[in-house]
Formats: structure tokens, sequence, C-alpha cells
């Protein structure tokens, strides 16, 4: 288990290494200026020079990944100046003269746009989109699983095709779509009566400070949380019929069981495994499909955030969310693996 | 769901039939005429679908924006379908190749030569100053490869430098990486980097589309490598190439196709996604995700988001019927 553990931790590692070079041979060595992405086009010479040279354009390119991954990774060798201090904001683990080995939040370089660290926008951007992915989430799961097991009961029924005829147009539905639909319908003609916005953060900024507002929450959830539901209802009623059909089954009706029983107790259970590989696959793209629900409900998130800098260029950003939810991907990846591992011993051993 | 051939043709007609219909209608886009702005559908002779707030038709946006959305993701589609096969394909049958590092690097600088010479006589043909010169050395290239190609046999008592290169791994970790970087979020953040163009658009959708074909087509020919059709044309000394091409590959296509029309649906999704945000396409294309965007909180004019929204749903859902008979075991290709 040990060795499994290790090794799933190193090929996730591998992993994000490799993202970071794709990353950046996608945004650094594509045509493109950030020089006049930062200081826009009227500009002098020199400017534009000084500019070059804060951000190493100056340099080759295998210098510049270098001079990158120097920056991202959180133990790493710097010039032990002031300068150095106050822009890497590093704590020292050993010195030998003029260099210092550090220890340091990945420093993913400043704005263009507002000069604040990046990560200090996307951390604190990004707690908003996880609370809306894992709603979405929760939203998902749960009348996921009711429904596809309504469906799984009542197969071939008026309730069975209503509900998967839904589930597909709920697949085939962009989110963009459902987002601006679900926004207009519920915020704007129903909001009155509804008492909720069709626009709004979780946190708004008042006069007296920021207010949580949890209904803002509500709507955004229900859109991102469409297309999951709709895969849920569908997986969980195939693998529920799958195993209805089962010879224990009528044993356990056999025996003497109550309906209920036999429904939650045997059928469920074993239904269920299918269905949680896909949850737990889902959580991760949630959290990137988020970004145009949030753009349309203005919900004030990494998606909202990003695509923000997407429309005034603002470079630094974009690459810093990108990385962050490639890694987001990856983490959960690996806690699911071990999840896998954990449970079915046979994984392990593959 | 039980499904019947009929509604499968209907799909397809009305996903072909409809791609022709702008040029053949002449109705016009771009014509404005500000007295009728904002007219009601089913009411007047001319416009069908009603008009939007410039005096636009509907009707013709309607259909003008489906051909863009068809015109851009079929071509997309089949490229990536095509270089997933391709790598998948060659993953799954030569699970390692052994590779004489001496003649590999000569064919590599041969070939690569070859492309830059090929190149080079291109540019100056289509620039009029074209010379015989530049095709004879292009032709001289090939025969030096060819040389290489065949004298390799001999050169293997010489070359002690062959190692075996893992191809199925090196593809596996490729797919890995590139999968574990977001689809969306890497396309929505490249497409405002380019240029709006339709050439970079398909570059960028490319990057990560062929996957799930690859993946797929690797199974497939994974799979069939296991058959005794395979063996007895192994037994029949066949080349490999052949092999693949003429048995493995007609084999794995009714797989394929599935995860093509998946595909397709999702870059349909994309496509319009992506305009909805007025990224990545030039400005002046119609599209349903522009004309979306343009009218979706406007309530009181209903029309002009609902038809562009009815036809996305329209066109995705049918996709995802045509997947779902060919899932169930439906065998035609229509």
């Amino acid at each position: 288990m040990l060795s499994f553990i290790a090794k799933r931790f190193f090929s996730g590692f591998m992993i994000i290494v490799g993202v970071v070079i794709v990353v950046f041979f996608l945004f650094f060595a594509l045509p493109g200026d950030p020089v006049s992405m930062m200081v826009g086009q009227r500009t002098d010479d020199i400017t534009r020079e000084a500019i070059r040279k804060e951000l190493g354009l100056d340099q080759s390119l295998p210098a510049q990944l270098y001079l990158y991954f120097r920056d991202l990774s959180p133990v790493s060798i710097h010039k032990d100046t002031p300068q150095e201090q106050q822009k890497y904001d590093y704590t020292s683990l050993l010195c030998f003269g003029e260099s210092v080995l550090v220890l340091k939040v990945p420093y993913l370089r400043r704005s263009f746009q507002t000069n604040r660290k990046v990560s200090e926008i996307i951390g604190e951007k990004l707690i908003l989109t996880v609370i809306l992915a894992l709603a979405a989430m929760f939203f998902a799961t749960i009348v996921g699983i009711s429904l596809g097991v309504m469906a799984a009961l009542r197969q071939n029924t008026f309730w069975d095709h209503f509900i998967v005829t839904n589930s597909v147009v709920g697949i085939s539905t962009p989110s963009f779509v459902a987002a601006s639909l679900v926004s207009l319908f519920f915020g704007y003609m129903l909001g009155p009566y509804l008492g909720l916005n069709g626009i709004g953060s979780l946190f708004v900024t008042g006069i007296d400070g920021r207010e949580l507002h949890l209904e803002n929450l509500i709507l955004p959830a229900f859109t991102l949380g469409i297309r999951p539901l709709a895969i849920i209802v569908q997986l969980t009623r195939s693998s529920m019929l799958e195993v209805l059909s089962q010879d224990y089954i009528r044993t356990a009706k056999a025996k003497g069981l109550s309906y209920y029983k036999v429904i939650f107790k045997h059928a469920l259970k074993n239904a269920l495994n299918p269905v949680i590989t896909a949850i737990s696959g889902w959580l991760a793209s949630l959290l990137a499909g988020a970004f145009f629900v949030e753009r349309i409900f203005d919900y004030k998130g990494l998606g909202y955030e990003t695509i923000q800098a997407v429309y005034n260029l603002d470079l630094p950003i974009v690459i810093g969310a990108t990385l962050i939810v490639a890694s987001f991907f990856v983490v959960v990846n690996i806690i699911v693996d071990l999840l896998y591992a954990l449970v079915d011993p046979r994984v392990r051993l593959r | 769901m039980k499904l019947r051939n009929d509604k499968i043709l209907w799909t397809i007609s009305f996903l072909l039939v409809s791609v022709g219909l702008i040029r053949w209608s002449g109705w016009s886009t771009s014509q404005i005429s500000l007295t009728n702005s904002y007219l009601p559908p089913f009411q007047h002779h001319l416009y069908w679908l009603g008009t939007d707030r410039l005096g636009r038709d509907v009707s013709a946006m309607l259909l003008s924006g489906y051909e863009t959305t068809i015109l851009i993701s079929l071509p997309i589609m089949l490229l990536a379908a095509g270089i997933g096969i391709v790598l998948g394909g060659l993953a799954g049958y030569f699970q390692k190749v052994r590779i004489y590092l001496l003649a590999f690097l000569l064919k590599v600088i041969v070939v690569g030569c070859l492309l830059w010479e090929i190149y080079i006589t291109i540019e100056a043909a289509s620039l009029g100053n074209a010379s015989i010169y530049g095709w004879l050395f292009i032709c001289l290239l090939g025969l030096i490869w060819a040389m290489i190609h065949f004298l390799q046999r001999k050169w293997e008592k010489l070359s002690f430098w062959a190692f075996y290169l893992p191809v199925d791994q090196l593809f596996i970790r490729l797919t890995e990486l590139l999968s574990s970087v977001p689809r969306l979020v890497l396309i929505l953040c490249l497409a405002t980097l380019l240029r709006p163009s339709y050439f970079n658009f398909g570059f960028v959708v490319l990057i990560t589309y062929w996957i799930p074909a690859a993946r797929l087509m690797r199974a497939e020919v994974l799979r069939i490598k296991q058959q005794y059709y395979i063996e007895a044309a192994k037994a029949n000394w066949l080349q490999d190439f052949y092999i693949l091409w003429k048995h493995a590959l007609p084999n794995a296509l009714p797989t394929i196709r599935i995860s093509f029309v998946f595909g397709l649906a999702s870059l349909i999704i994309l496509e319009s996604t992506l305009s909805f945000l007025g990224v990545g396409l030039p400005p002046e294309t119609v599209s349903w995700g522009k004309m979306i965007a343009q009218n979706y909180q406007d309530g009181q004019h209903w029309w002009l988001t609902f038809f562009p929204v009815l036809g996305l749903l329209l066109v995705i859902g049918s996709l995802h019927y045509l997947a779902d008979y060919w899932q169930e075991g439906g065998r035609k290709w229509w």
C-alpha cells in the first residue's frame, strides 16, 4: 500500500510538472506580446525594455522556463537581498553566502492590471468557486440518485420516460444556455415572488462591510448541477436495473424482507459503485464548468475573475487560474485513486 | 429506449439539409431595416421568425449560425478523429518499437531537410520563381531516405545502439498530461491570446480533442490484436500497416464513430459557448452563441433567444440520439 501511495504521488507530481511545461510553452512560446498587453500600445522604448527585463523576456526560452519553475517551486534558491525577500515573501531555511534556500508560497507573478499578487487574488476567489461546485454536486447527487432510483423502480411507465427524456435534455443543454434561461426565468420574472436575485455574489460589499447572501448560491448551484444531475440519473437508473435483475435480490425477496429493505439495503448499496466513480470524476470538471455560470450570474469566484482577466488580457491571472485548476484535477484524481485502492484491493496489485 | 431507423433518418436529414439552406433561400443576415425592428414571429410574410432590434431577419441569422456551427465543428472533429485514430492505432499496435539510433537519426535529419526544402520550394513556386533544381533536390532527398531505409538491415550488424522506444507508454503519458489540463479553461485562455480566426480556433481545439478518439482506438486495437484473424494475417506475412489499415481499422470504426458523434456535440457546445463570451472566432461571424449573448437579458422579445436555444438543443439532442442508437447496438451507418 505504501509503495502504491508513493508511486501515485510521484506520478501526480510528474504530471503537474508536465502541465507547467505545457502551459509555459503554450503561453510564452506562441507569438504574442505580453509587454504591450501590460502597458498598452502607447509607450516609449525605454519603458518597454525595462518591463521586458523585469519579466525576464530578454532571456532565452530555456532560461525563462528555469525562472518560471524557480518562481513556482515552494522550495527554491534565491539571492539573499531585501528586494528578493519583498518580492517572494519567503522564509529562509539555509544560508550559503550570497544565496539562500527558502520556503515560500508559489509565486505566480503579479497581475498586469492591479499589480497585486496573483496567488493572493486566486486564493481569495477559489474558495467561492469551491463552495459553488460542492453545493452543485450535493444537489446533483441527492436529487439525481433519488430520481434514478424512482425511474428504475417504475420502469417503462410515464414517470420513467419523463425522467429519462428530461435527463437527455439536461445533458444536451450547454451550461451557458441553462444559466441564461435560469437567470432570466427564476431571477427576473419570478424573482420578486421567490426572493431570489438574477445576479449576485455570495458576499456583497454593502454599506456596513461584507454581507453574506446565501440565497445567491441557489440559482448558480442549481444551474451548475443540471448536467451532473442528468448523468447521475441515467447511471443510477441503468445500474439499479442491472442489480435488480440479479439472483440475490430474488433471494432477499423470497426470504420475506420488506420492499424498502430490499431496495435500499441490498440493491442500492451495490448499484451506487459506478455512480460514485462518476461523481468523483465530475467534481473536478465542475470547477472548470463553473466559469460560464459564474460569468452569467455575476458570482465573483475564480471563473468570474479569470474571464474578466481574459477580457483585460491579464496574462498572469489566466495562467495562474489554469495551473490551479489543473493541479486541482490532479489532486482530486490522486485522492480518488487512493480511495479506490482502500476499498478495492485489486487496484493495488495491478 | 427503443429506437427506430426512420427517426435516425429524420435526424440526419435535419442535420444535412439545413447547411445549404441559407444560400438557397436568398435571405440576408446583414440587411437592416429600422422600420421593421422587433417584429414578432409568424406574423410577417417576409420575416418568418421575426426581427431583432435592427430589423435583421431572425430566420436568416438562425440558418447562417447553423452553417457556421457545422462548417467549423465538422472539419475540426474529422481532423481530430483522424489524428486520434492514427496515433491511438499506432500506440496500440506497436507497443514497443525497436530503433537503431544511427539509422533513426539519419532518417530524422533527412526528413527534416526534406520538409524544409518542400516548404521553401512551394513558397518560391507560389511567388512565381519556381526552379526545377528545388524539385530535383527533393527527389534526391527522397532517394537518400529510401537508401537508408533499405540498407538498414545491413547496418544492423554495425550499429549496436539499438533500443526499444516504448511508444505505448509515451502515448499514455501524453494523453494523461494533456487531459489533466482542463480542456475548457485551456481553450478559453488560449483563444484570447491568439488573434481570433478560424485557423487559430482549430489549432487550439485540436490540442485536446484528439484524445478521446485516440484512447478508444488504442483500446480497440488492443482488443482486436487478440483475435485469430490478425494472427492469420500475420502468419500470411502481411505488412503491419496493411493489417492495421485493412483488418484493424474497419473493426474499430463502429466504436470510434460513437466517440466521434459525442465529440462533435461537445465541439458545437464549445463553439457556441466561446462565441457567447465573444472569444475565439472573428467578430463578423454570425453564430447562435452570439445571438443568445446579445439578447438573453431581454425577456420581452423572447423569440430572439428562444429560436437559437431551440436550435442548439435540437442539434445536440439529435447527435446524442444518433450516438444512443449506435450504443444500443444499431448497425447501420446513418
